[in-house]
Parts: structure tokens; sequence; C-alpha cells
């Protein structure tokens, strides 16, 4: 084995973050499955997402020294995979956005015990305009308030709370309603659709 | 933006309830009373929350491709080795520390990066290479005249922002438990100022193009890290630098980086406290 010792200075060794005293070894071993799950629900497709999250660590990588609280890291590295997500969506056409309303009788009164269709899930979101999906996924995977939002995104905080609710409504159209005839499937969505990139054959499951 | 009101429709309702991050409602207009009193707002948000759980749960439910976490760290091992030229030549030991790293993830099997060229990637190398091609053309030049022209010299401040980050990676390969030389070098003689320490070891380094060594320190529980280096050399070190150690500090993250010269040898002491190496306004012999 060679001694590394024996070698130049020159910086083979991975950066650690001279505040928070994480490497960035540390921080792919605890949030690079968090991390790729977040990618995979934003893109659609397994080699996008991994391509995502390598990017992510990649500038973690180069803006460690950013890093000052260990239990920061997570949320810091969501930022800047949303941030390299948004990079990649710039290209993409979309319509203008239509206003679609939000439709009580899409919650159903009872929610079965056994997981949703993954697949199903990975449809909804895919339907979804990338600015609906992005506060969709800050919330559940960010746990963010929709005030957090606002925040992080720039957006009025009434556009955040009515994207929210309308791409719930969503999720809640293409799920339950089907699973219990719920009125709504009618699998089109309210919302406005996008072109670009094909991903409605997309599967959760697909390593 | 309208306030949350007991009178709203169940819709608008619905719009506030779906705002409220999941399992609590402590947060805006739903705190209190207002939603206690309010059983269809109560009904809608029981409901809301289980549909939350569920949508949670499945998004959760993404299979991690095998050997994930040994690609990044090998592509993150390749960006260093891009971004540090003289890391050249020490692609095995980068090979060799890249692995010990993946080694670590025992549950994935470690593959060569072979991830496929995505759209995302494909842009970024096109713009990559439009760039490098933009570099090579307009680059010479400057580079000619950047090359002829005199070195700048190296000041206190460029010499602590230097040494901060050689000391944490220096320490990184000292916890990693990498083997010390035990045998004392003449030509780099640790300074009386560490009297009273004890060094544990020693490596050869090739840092701002001069070759030194790198002493490691230990004081009780304190260590410290002293680079003894020839002050002759290209960058030049700025001759204005003291031969004092500790008045020529500086503290940045809980790291104290002290840099003093000695007639032709420069000495960097770095660590959490080096006032345990160093008696203040002692002079070196």
């Amino acid at each position: 084995m060679v001694d590394p010792i024996r070698t130049h200075d020159v910086g083979t060794a991975a950066k650690r973050s001279p505040v928070s005293g994480m490497s960035v070894e540390q921080l792919v071993a605890e949030h690079h499955a968090v991390l790729y799950r977040y990618a995979f629900r934003l893109t659609g497709r397994a080699a996008d997402a991994e391509d995502l999250t390598q990017q992510t660590f990649l500038q973690a990588q180069s803006s460690l020294h950013q890093l000052r609280e260990p239990a920061a890291a997570r949320g810091w590295l969501f930022t800047i995979l949303r941030n390299a997500w948004q990079r990649s969506c710039r290209q993409r056409l979309r319509l203008p956005l239509e206003p679609a309303e939000v439709d009580v009788n899409h919650l159903p009164h009872e929610v079965p015990d056994h997981p949703l269709d993954s697949e199903a899930l990975q449809q909804a979101l895919d339907q979804l305009p990338d600015g609906y999906k992005q506060v969709l996924l800050m919330y559940y995977f960010e746990d963010c308030s929709y005030k957090e939002i606002a925040e992080k995104t720039g957006l009025a905080a009434g556009t955040v709370m009515s994207r929210l609710s309308r791409a719930k409504d969503h999720l809640r159209k293409r799920l339950f309603a089907r699973e219990f005839g719920l009125p709504g499937d009618d699998s089109s969505s309210d919302l406005p659709q996008q072109t670009g990139p094909a991903t409605p054959t997309s599967t959760a499951r697909r390593p | 933006m309208r306030k949350f009101d007991g009178n709203m429709d169940d819709r608008e309702k619905l719009l506030w309830i779906d705002a409220q991050v999941a399992g609590s409602l402590a947060e805006g207009p739903l705190a209190g009373d207002l939603f206690a009193d309010d059983a269809d707002a109560r009904d809608l948000s029981e409901r809301v929350q289980q549909c939350d759980k569920a949508v949670r749960r499945s998004l959760d439910d993404v299979n991690v491709p095998q050997g994930l976490s040994s690609r990044i760290l090998a592509r993150l091992a390749s960006a260093r080795a891009e971004s540090t030229p003289a890391m050249v030549e020490d692609a095995p030991a980068i090979l060799a520390m890249s692995t010990d790293a993946a080694s670590t993830f025992p549950p994935e099997q470690t593959q060569p990066d072979q991830s496929p060229q995505t759209p995302i990637s494909r842009r970024r190398w096109f713009w990559r290479s439009a760039a490098a091609a933009l570099f090579v053309g307009t680059g010479g030049l400057s580079l000619y005249s950047y090359l002829n022209r005199p070195s700048a010299e190296l000041g206190a401040e460029d010499l602590w922002n230097h040494f901060h980050d050689q000391f944490a990676q220096q320490s990184a390969r000292a916890k990693a438990g990498r083997p010390f030389l035990q045998a004392p070098r003449a030509e780099f003689p640790v300074c009386d100022l560490t009297v009273g320490a004890s060094v544990r070891g020693w490596q050869p380094v090739n840092t701002l193009d001069r070759s030194g060594v790198c002493y490691f320190l230990q004081s009780g529980n304190e260590q410290a890290v002293l680079w003894v280096l020839p002050l002759v050399g290209n960058p030049p070190i700025a001759p204005h630098l003291t031969t004092e150690a500790l008045e020529a500090s500086q503290n940045t993250g809980g790291v104290t980086v002290s840099v003093w010269k000695s007639s032709d040898l420069l000495y960097v002491l770095a660590g959490s406290d080096v006032t345990a190496f160093a008696a203040k306004g002692r002079r070196l012999t």
C-alpha cells in the first residue's frame, strides 16, 4: 500500500469543514440515501437522480467551508440539490399556469394502512409543474412550513399556500380518488401540463 | 392574504390546513381556540394528516441503487484530483484513500464510476467543453504573461489561510492513524518555542513549492502541527514577517495559526491552542 505520508502534501485527503469539522465522506455516508430519494422524486428518473445527487455532493465538497453546524447539514444539502435541479429545469418549456380549484371531495375519510402505489405517486408528481413539485417536496421531504418555503424560494406566502394546496389536492385526486372511487379521478390533471423529458413511464423501483 | 376564519367555506379552510406542517397545528392562524372550536376544520385536518402521512411514507419508497455512495466518493476523489494538478503524481495514494473511504460502507458494493450520461450531465459537459476551448484559445497569452510576471510575495494573511486549510488535512491524516516517521531532520529543527511539547512524529511535505517537514506535536491533551520550510523560494515570503510566534497569530474557526521566521526557515504552528506549545514573546534560538 502506498504510504500517503511520503507523498506530496497537496491535499489528497478529503476536505473537512474547519468550522463544523465534518468531512464530505461523512456527509455522503449520512445523507446520500435521502438525497437520492429526494432527487428521484424531483426528476422521476433513476439516472437523473443519481447525477443530481453526485452534483450535490460535488458542490458540497467545494463549499464545505460554508457548513457551520453539523445539524444543519441535511438542510444545506437539500438546498444545494434543489438549486441544481432548478438549474436543470430552466431549459424545459412550460405552459402558463392556470388555476385549479381545490376539492374537499378528494379527501378520503379513511386512508389504507398499506403503502400507496409508488409508481402512481411518481406519475402524479411528474404531472405537476416544476414550481408546484418543488413546493410540495419541500413540504414533505424538508418538513418546511409554508412560511419557510416562502422564505427559501422567494415566493409570496399566498402563492406557496395556493401551490401547496393545489399540488396536494392533485395527489389526493390521483392516489385516493382512484382507490375509493371518489369523484375527480378523470385521469387528467387540472394543473397545467408541461413539456420536456417524458417521464410517465418512470418507475420508483427501477435502480 | 385572507386570515383564517371559521366562516370560511371548506375549500378555503383546506387551503390553510394543507399549508400546516404535518402533525403540528401550532403555527399561524390555526393555533389555539379558533381551531379547537371548529369541528369542520378539525375533521378536515385529521383527514389531511392521514393523507400526508401516507404520501410521505410512499415518497420514501425509493430503492437506492447499489454502490451509489462508492460512486459518489470516487467522483469526489476525481474532482479533488482535477482541482489539484500536483496530485496527479499521487494517483496511487488517491486511489488508496478513496478505496479506504469506500470501504467504510460495507452494505454496498464498490463499483467504478459508470453512471450513464444523462441530459443533465451532457449539458454540463457541453458547457465544460466550451469553457475549456475558450480557455485554451484565450488563456495562452494570459498564461505567458502570468508566468513571466514576478511572483507576488506571500504575506502573513496568505500564509494563515494556506496553513489553516493544510491543518485540516493534516489533522484528518493524523486521526486516520497514518504512521509517522520518527527520525528527526537536523536541517529542519524544532524551535525552542515548542519546549514542553513532545514530537510524536514527522513527515516530509511539499507545499508552497518548498520541500520541508511537518511535525506533529503533543502537549498534554493538546495537539498541534508545526511546519518547517525553507524561507527562500518562489513564491517569496514577505521579508517583514515577524520572528515572534504569538504576535503573528490568527484564530479562525477555533484553529490558531501562527507564522514566524528564523534565519532561513519559515515556521508555522497550527492548533486549537498554540499557547500550550509556545511561550509568549519568547524568541527563537
